[in-house]
């Protein structure tokens, strides 16, 4: 012991220095590490304290349930450029324009059926953003539902397995990653359909928003499905394997993967651009790794501080005195999740993550709630830090993709900025009012996962 | 001052050199982090066709798949870094400008190098107890020093990145008038957006 403190006041001290280097913006896993490697040799000595910092980039690093992340990353890269968006958005176009703001909900049906073939929401908007924008505008839908539209349909990314935060998440909290997986696809597709709902309503309300697009013969709808079967394929491959138990979630990655990447393969052939395919995969691995390397480095950094927080107890004391205070659990909940909408405007969602639930989770399962259940909670919140002001870096990428399009007679295609934030301002209600069905129908989310049970 | 005589000085063409000397080294790395991510998917496939249709699984995949995800962990570290890659909070870095800023991000970076020059020799000691017992996994025996071995030696290339970076932003706190040099320089939520969209446009 170098400054005398007992455990409970170090690891005060400890959360006291992460949340000040944290601010100061040092870069999360150093601070984490360095926080935690200090609050060790306070508490147990140089020996100890070296000793687990020396294992512990390698032992946490190390383990088999972390090996799906890499290869769900790959899928989505491998995906985007395999160019599906526009595939899907062709089908969505074909399948739903015929309804009310029919362009606008083909647009979330799209993002939805890339969301379950890539977890990364602002790549999602920007991709999208380019596919469906020049159509909705060129129908004469209105400017703010159409930058709406794609900013909230990105986050849909990040609950349709294959997901990487909610893997992350799975492993920070000791839980099922297949459950976690299955958890995250009704949620999502409820978000998606209250979008839906909402689109609808507007436009049947107000129909110079977005009118109904020429209807599609039965034969053009279903011609448009075979561009699209990789990705049933990859859900069902996900799907089945998770829920059959009949291969592990790397497993199912790595076929998922293959199966996508032979159908980049495939198109590449068929149009003659093998030339082109060779740097875009160098691409897709490249930025896999840079990725894949980020989440780990900042898994194991965070890790070196977990152990200092347990020798602490601190996450023991904190749930401990949650579940003393006088108010109902789900005020604290309430809590918890606004200061999660707080956080997440200044914060990387992963780093957000990794960072509080070692403290933040056990005080949760103490007041009762569902571990699966809070994670596609903690992850929705997230999700919607994304489209709001003043961060909102998926309405940074509408506006900015826009100001690059143009229609066909050259005119300027550009939403301003401030468009997009009104526009998301519906969407924004809609991820509110889905936030609260789950809070009062916490089914919608746990009911999957139980049938692995 | 024009931007060329703000960048010319004895430091900068230093920082320049280990700057180009290194950045090869970090995307060699990085390629091949990806390319093993790439052969993860390949045994994936082999291992699920083995067990499925042929009833034979490869004897030690948990073990093979194990050992090299410290690399697809740590190969990628230090070009990450280079390129500003690692999650930070930038709320009050964010609003500040010329020395304060150049000044918060040196001592941001001399945190870095202090918790990486320690694990350094501790985990190069994780690696000398596996060396010498034999340490090994426990299904095909496969022997677990060169995986703790890459946890140095990759600490090491970082380090020696955050070396080149510290003495990058000490040389723009001493004069922020300079260029930088050798560092990532903080983006706005605008430029961050861009880059998103550089990525999607080459769909």
């Amino acid at each position: 012991m170098i400054l005398g403190l007992d455990e409970f006041s170090t690891g005060i001290a400890g959360v006291c220095l992460l949340i000040v280097l944290v601010l100061l913006g040092v870069r999360v896993f150093a601070a984490a590490a360095i926080t935690g490697f200090l609050g060790l040799l306070e508490l147990k000595g140089w020996h100890v304290a070296a000793s687990i910092a020396g294992q512990i980039p390698h032992s946490k690093t190390v383990t088999y349930p972390l090996s799906v992340l890499p290869l769900f990353i790959l899928i989505g890269f491998l995906a985007f450029y395999a160019g599906l968006t526009t595939r899907l958005f062709e089908a969505a176009r074909r399948w739903m324009g015929w309804v009310p703001g029919g362009l606008a909900v083909a647009t979330v049906m799209a993002t939805a059926g890339f969301a379950a073939v890539s977890g990364a929401s602002t790549a999602t908007a920007a991709v999208f953003s380019r596919v469906a924008i020049p159509d909705m505008l060129k129908n004469g839908y209105d400017k703010r539902l159409t930058a709406g539209v794609v900013a909230a349909g990105g986050t849909l990314a990040s609950l349709i397995p294959p997901s990487a935060i909610l893997v992350i998440y799975a492993i920070i909290v000791e839980q099922s990653v297949g459950k976690l997986l299955l958890a995250g696809f009704l949620p999502g597709l409820y978000s998606a359909v209250v979008y839906v709902v909402l689109i609808v309503g507007m436009c049947w309300w107000k129909p110079e928003l977005g009118s109904p697009i020429k209807s599609f013969s039965w034969k053009e709808r279903f011609q448009s499905i075979p561009g699209t079967l990789p990705i049933f394929l990859v859900v069902a491959i996900i799907f089945s394997a998770i829920y059959t138990g009949s291969a592990t979630p790397t497993e199912a990655g790595a076929l998922g993967a293959m199966v996508v990447f032979l159908f980049y393969l495939w198109r590449a052939f068929r149009e003659n651009e093998m030339s082109k395919m060779s740097g875009r995969l160098k691409e897709a691995l490249i930025e896999t790794a840079r990725l894949s390397a980020m989440i780990f480095t900042l898994i194991w950094g965070v890790f070196l501080f977990v152990r200092f927080l347990g020798f602490a107890g601190l996450p023991a004391a904190f749930s401990a005195w949650v579940v003393t205070l006088d108010v109902p659990p789900i005020v604290i909940m309430i809590c918890i999740l606004l200061a999660y909408a707080i956080l997440g405007m200044f914060m990387d969602a992963i780093g957000m993550l990794i960072l509080t639930l070692p403290v933040v989770y056990p005080a949760v399962i103490a007041l009762g709630y569902d571990p699966i259940w809070f994670g596609i909670i903690v992850v929705k919140m997230a999700e919607i830090c994304l489209i709001t002001p003043p961060i909102g870096l998926n309405c940074f990428v509408v506006a900015g993709v826009s100001r690059d399009l143009q229609d066909e007679n050259g005119k300027s295609l550009e939403i301003p900025l401030q468009d997009v934030f009104r526009g998301i301002g519906p969407f924004f209600v809609a991820d509110v009012i889905t936030v609260a069905g789950l809070l009062a129908f916490p089914g919608i989310i746990t009911w999957l996962p139980s049938l692995m049970d | 001052m024009d931007k060329s005589s703000r960048d010319d000085d004895g430091l900068a063409k230093l920082l320049k050199r280990a700057d180009r000397l290194l950045s090869p080294v970090e995307d060699a790395l990085n390629l091949l982090s990806g390319i093993l991510i790439f052969g993860l998917m390949f045994l994936g496939m082999l291992q699920i066709i083995l067990r499925t249709v042929f009833r034979s699984p490869i004897f030690g995949y948990i073990d093979i798949v194990e050992a090299t995800m410290i690399a697809f962990a740590l190969l990628s570290i230090s070009q990450v870094q280079r390129l500003g890659g690692h999650v930070r909070m930038e709320i009050l870095v964010g609003y500040l400008k010329g020395a304060a800023l150049w000044a918060a991000e040196t001592i941001g970076v001399a945190i870095q190098m202090i918790i990486v020059a320690v694990l350094i020799p501790y985990s190069y000691s994780h690696f000398m107890r596996a060396w010498s017992f034999g340490d090994s996994t426990i299904d095909i025996e496969l022997p677990t020093w060169p995986a703790k071995l890459l946890v140095p030696v990759m600490l090491c290339v970082l380090l020696i990145r955050l070396a080149i970076q510290l003495l990058g932003y000490a040389r723009l706190t001493a004069n922020p008038e300079r260029s930088p040099v050798a560092v990532p320089v903080m983006k706005t939520v605008e430029q961050q957006a861009e880059e998103e969209i550089k990525g999607a446009s080459t769909s």
